[in-house]
């Protein structure tokens, strides 16, 4: 069964100077209880897909399906969690105050159980009172990670969310998300730490310059070279090469 | 959806409630209305109205204030800080937020009238001046309509704009709305058509917010008519919800 299926979908900004393409014909779908990751270069496209994803941009053409609905629905959000690449909070609110916010937007039935099960979930309980003003940048993304797993979604979309954390923090954030999945979530997550893709995902799609390049699992697309991320680099490599030599011709 | 509203209206209440320049703007405002105790002392019999005055002034200089200004940074920073992000993949409707950032921000300037209100309030009662309460009362509610008004406009222009913009744009339709009777003396002397047009169209769409301001007739001692009043808070909500209408247009096809 696909939690997350896309179709087709492409995103065109208009610009004084013409349009540009961020995402183009993209299809692909996600099976539930599976990791995804999303790779590519700087300005891929993966965000603008995520953003998407989740209802924040809309698609200039194509579908996504998230759980059998459309992003715009409230049923779906309500089953999903998102958390953004550096995300920035209301700073003069604690961290409890905030979660304790984004309960009410999803009208948790016992937020206060909610709140202490999730804050001890990403480590940040003891801290939680505290001014989000004052947090470091690895408790920021802590904090991302809790209000994004407030609602107890059935399906995660992380951008970039091993992003600002030291090496024990990133271990700690791996360990939940397969304690997710084993929990039978299906997470999307977007990442430029290959290594760490490469330990997480069930299945490994590269984008570059709006187009998917290559799907498949993290194993296959490594296949004969020495990680994920050299396969990566040749691959992205290689399909530029190609494109290329086709304009010259 | 009540319960949505109100999580982002307690949210904005406290988020502006901890912002310094509000309580700077505060501090200024209660100065301003012990001031008035001076000016009234100097002023040859005439100090329940000089108090009055000064008082109402001050008290709508601060609403005026967090209408435009802090209104001016509610949504760009939100975009441009991009918390947003965080809000709008959540199962929340756009107009949620909008009824609870105006709710929110209404709230703070209830707020921080009623601790100005008490204040000039407290002057009255220990000057010995005890018949004006109420008239001060309806005065100060009309021009907390007014700033429900501005708080609209800000926030539509925040969508769209940077803060200084927005405030720019709002402080215009602040000064225009209250020039009704400029604007239909330079229609009636106006002999070219488009400029005729044009300021008709500003005056019928822009509201009155004159009619909101009772303030004279109060430092002068008369009582307000109630059923004038009734009209104008009803001509006031409509304007606001008309505002609303376009704010949610604005925001229904944004993108983040």
């Amino acid at each position: 069964m696909e939690d997350i299926r896309i179709h087709n979908l492409s995103k065109e900004y208009f610009t004084t100077a013409g349009s540009v393409f961020a995402v183009r014909d993209l299809s692909l779908s996600v099976a539930r209880g599976s990791v995804f990751g999303f790779l590519g270069p700087n300005g891929a496209g993966k965000t603008t897909t995520m953003k998407m994803l989740v209802g924040l941009e809309r698609a200039t053409s194509g579908e996504i399906s998230i759980n059998g609905g459309n992003p715009s629905s409230i049923a779906v959000r309500r089953n999903i969690g998102f958390m953004p690449e550096a995300p920035a909070f209301y700073l003069y609110l604690t961290g409890r105050e905030f979660l304790q916010f984004i309960c009410d937007i999803f009208d948790v039935v016992s937020p206060s159980t909610q709140i202490e099960s999730v804050l001890k979930e990403v480590d940040l309980l003891g801290r939680e009172n505290r001014q989000i003003r004052t947090y470091s940048k690895g408790m920021l993304q802590r904090l991302g990670l809790a209000q994004a797993l407030l609602n107890d979604p059935q399906i995660l979309f992380l951008d970039e969310p091993l992003d600002g954390l030291d090496p024990l923090g990133r271990a700690e954030i791996k360990s939940i998300f397969l304690g997710l999945k084993k929990r039978g979530k299906t997470i999307f997550l977007n990442s430029h730490i290959l290594a760490d893709v490469a330990e997480m995902c069930d299945m490994v799609g590269i984008i570059d310059q709006g187009k998917l390049i290559v799907c498949d699992t993290p194993k296959e697309i490594t296949g004969n070279h020495r990680d994920l991320e050299d396969a990566f680099v040749h691959i992205i490599k290689e399909k530029r090469a190609a494109a290329d030599q086709e304009t010259t011709i | 959806m009540m319960k949505r509203i109100l999580a982002i209206a307690r949210n904005t209440f406290r988020e502006t409630l901890r912002d310094r320049i509000l309580w700077s703007a505060l501090v200024v405002v209660l100065a301003l209305i012990a001031f008035s105790l001076f000016v009234g002392s100097v002023s040859l019999g005439q100090d329940t109205r000089m108090i009055i005055d000064f008082g109402l002034a001050a008290i709508y200089i601060l609403q005026i204030f967090v209408a435009i200004f802090i209104g001016s940074m509610l949504i760009f920073k939100e975009v441009e800080r991009k918390t947003f992000y965080l809000l709008i993949p959540k199962p929340i409707y756009r107009e949620e937020i909008i009824i609870g950032k105006c709710l929110g921000l209404t709230l703070t300037t209830l707020v921080v009238t009623s601790l100005s209100a008490l204040a000039l309030c407290g002057i009255l009662f220990i000057n010995d001046i005890h018949t004006f309460y109420v008239p001060i009362l309806f005065a100060i509610l009309l021009s907390l309509l007014e700033s429900v008004i501005l708080i609209m406009v800000s926030i539509l222009f925040s969508g769209l704009t940077s803060p200084i913009l927005s405030a720019v744009y709002t402080v215009a339709f602040f000064l225009i709305g209250h020039s009704g009777a400029i604007l239909r003396e330079l229609i009636a002397k106006q002999t070219e058509a488009f400029a005729t047009y044009s300021l008709q169209a500003a005056y019928y769409l822009l509201p009155n917010l004159e009619k909101l301001n009772i303030r004279n007739e109060v430092v002068h001692g008369a009582m307000p008519d109630v059923s004038a009043m009734f009209i104008t808070v009803l001509y006031g909500a409509t304007y606001a919800v008309f505002l609303f209408m376009l704010t949610r247009a604005m925001f229904a096809k944004k993108e983040f």
